[in-house]
């Protein structure tokens, strides 16, 4: 191997150690099973509703493009989601949306 | 009173047949009169699963086309008394029987067994039709992967509209060393998602190969994946059994309980 630690400028030795480190607390922090729900929730809306995940994708940005005029939205915890019939105490076997929407503060100068 | 319970899942190759020959044995052990229907038409397994694969003369198929009575086809487990098999053809494909003959069959054999228990194959053609057609209530087989939670769902949705009276899950071949670690979904993550009635979580155990090389189900055993069946033999039975999976959640536990039981 050519590329050894003496051909990185000293100064950089500390960062590129500590990138690697850190790459290692993120790994622990989140392992493939929580990859393997956050991916099955996303796959299921679109399955559950015969729909792309693109679609769904517009719908909760304009929700939150709309909400966020009253209130300050928290966009990257929000959660859209389809549920259907029985599951979703619907009898008529239709499906029913149901978002999720985090916020930190109503703005009241509109309200 | 009969209940007629049907085991799908949509993948193939979560442990449906495994999960109905242990099932199926662990309800006759506890002394209920049990029929296990295999209804893959055209790749049966259930009769290998369950050590019979040499005594099969006749299979559904026959009976259902009047080949043969119903009696004839049955197979007698003699390692429990009240423990059947109806075999499927394996040379036939799945046109073969209806929804409606189906039906018709289980209805048949509703006053001479306590459960009537459907090995359905994969996928949900004609032949996942035929299996939940007479059906009670579904047990829905899982494992905590991706593409089975995802074919569990469109089974639920599908089983849903067919407006059948009970569905519980299983969740098969955990891994709870993995799910500590984060590697794997644990019941709670499976739950989350599906949200129906967990039945049972059956651990990832050795010794479900060793039983189906041998032909001899493993419930009731003292193996993790044997005292798991027999947990949800009795759940159906109606009792209330707390979750064996609880059990192995701590390290130490776990590892003390598998020394243990492994002798």
């Amino acid at each position: 191997m050519v590329s050894s630690l003496d051909t990185i400028p000293r100064e950089r030795v500390g960062e590129i150690y500590m990138g690697w480190f850190s790459g290692l607390q993120r790994k622990k922090k989140k392992g493939s099973g929580a990859v393997a729900k956050q991916r099955l929730k996303t796959l299921l809306i679109s399955d559950r509703a015969d729909c792309s995940a693109d679609l769904i994708n517009g719908i909760k940005g304009d929700i939150g493009l709309t909400l966020s005029k009253y209130m300050e939205v928290d966009v990257d915890h929000m959660e859209v989601n389809i549920l259907q019939s029985e599951r979703a105490l619907r009898s008529d076997g239709s499906m029913m949306l149901v978002a999720r929407v985090p916020f930190k503060e109503i703005n009241k100068v509109i309200c | 009173m009969s209940e007629v319970i049907v085991v799908t899942s949509g993948k193939g190759g979560v442990g449906k047949t495994t999960s109905t020959a242990n099932i199926g044995m662990g309800l006759a052990q506890m002394d209920k009169r049990v029929v296990m229907i295999d209804t893959d038409i055209g790749l049966r397994n259930l009769d290998v699963i369950l050590g019979l694969e040499n005594r099969i003369i006749y299979n559904l198929v026959d009976v259902v086309e009047g080949t043969c009575r119903l009696k004839q086809a049955l197979i007698r487990d003699k390692r429990y008394p009240g423990l059947f098999l109806l075999p499927s053809a394996q040379t036939r494909d799945k046109s073969s029987v209806s929804p409606e003959q189906m039906k018709k069959l289980v209805e048949q054999m509703r006053e001479d067994f306590d459960y009537i228990i459907l090995d359905c194959p994969a996928g949900i053609e004609q032949g996942f039709q035929n299996a939940i057609a007479g059906a009670d209530r579904a047990l829905i087989v899982t494992t905590p992967e991706v593409a089975a939670i995802r074919d569990a769902d469109r089974i639920i949705g599908l089983l849903e509209s067919q407006q059948i009276g009970r569905m519980d899950l299983i969740v098969n071949r955990l891994r709870f060393d993995m799910i500590r670690n984060g590697e794997m979904m644990s019941l709670e993550d499976i739950m989350d998602i599906l949200s129906i009635d967990l039945i049972g979580a059956v651990p990832d155990d050795e010794n479900v190969v060793v039983s189906t090389n041998q032909g001899e189900p493993l419930v009731g055993r003292n193996t993790m994946a044997g005292q798991a069946y027999a947990n949800i033999c009795l759940r159906l039975m109606g009792q209330e059994v707390p979750l064996l999976a609880e059990r192995y959640q701590t390290g130490w536990f776990r590892r003390l309980t598998r020394f243990l039981v492994r002798g």
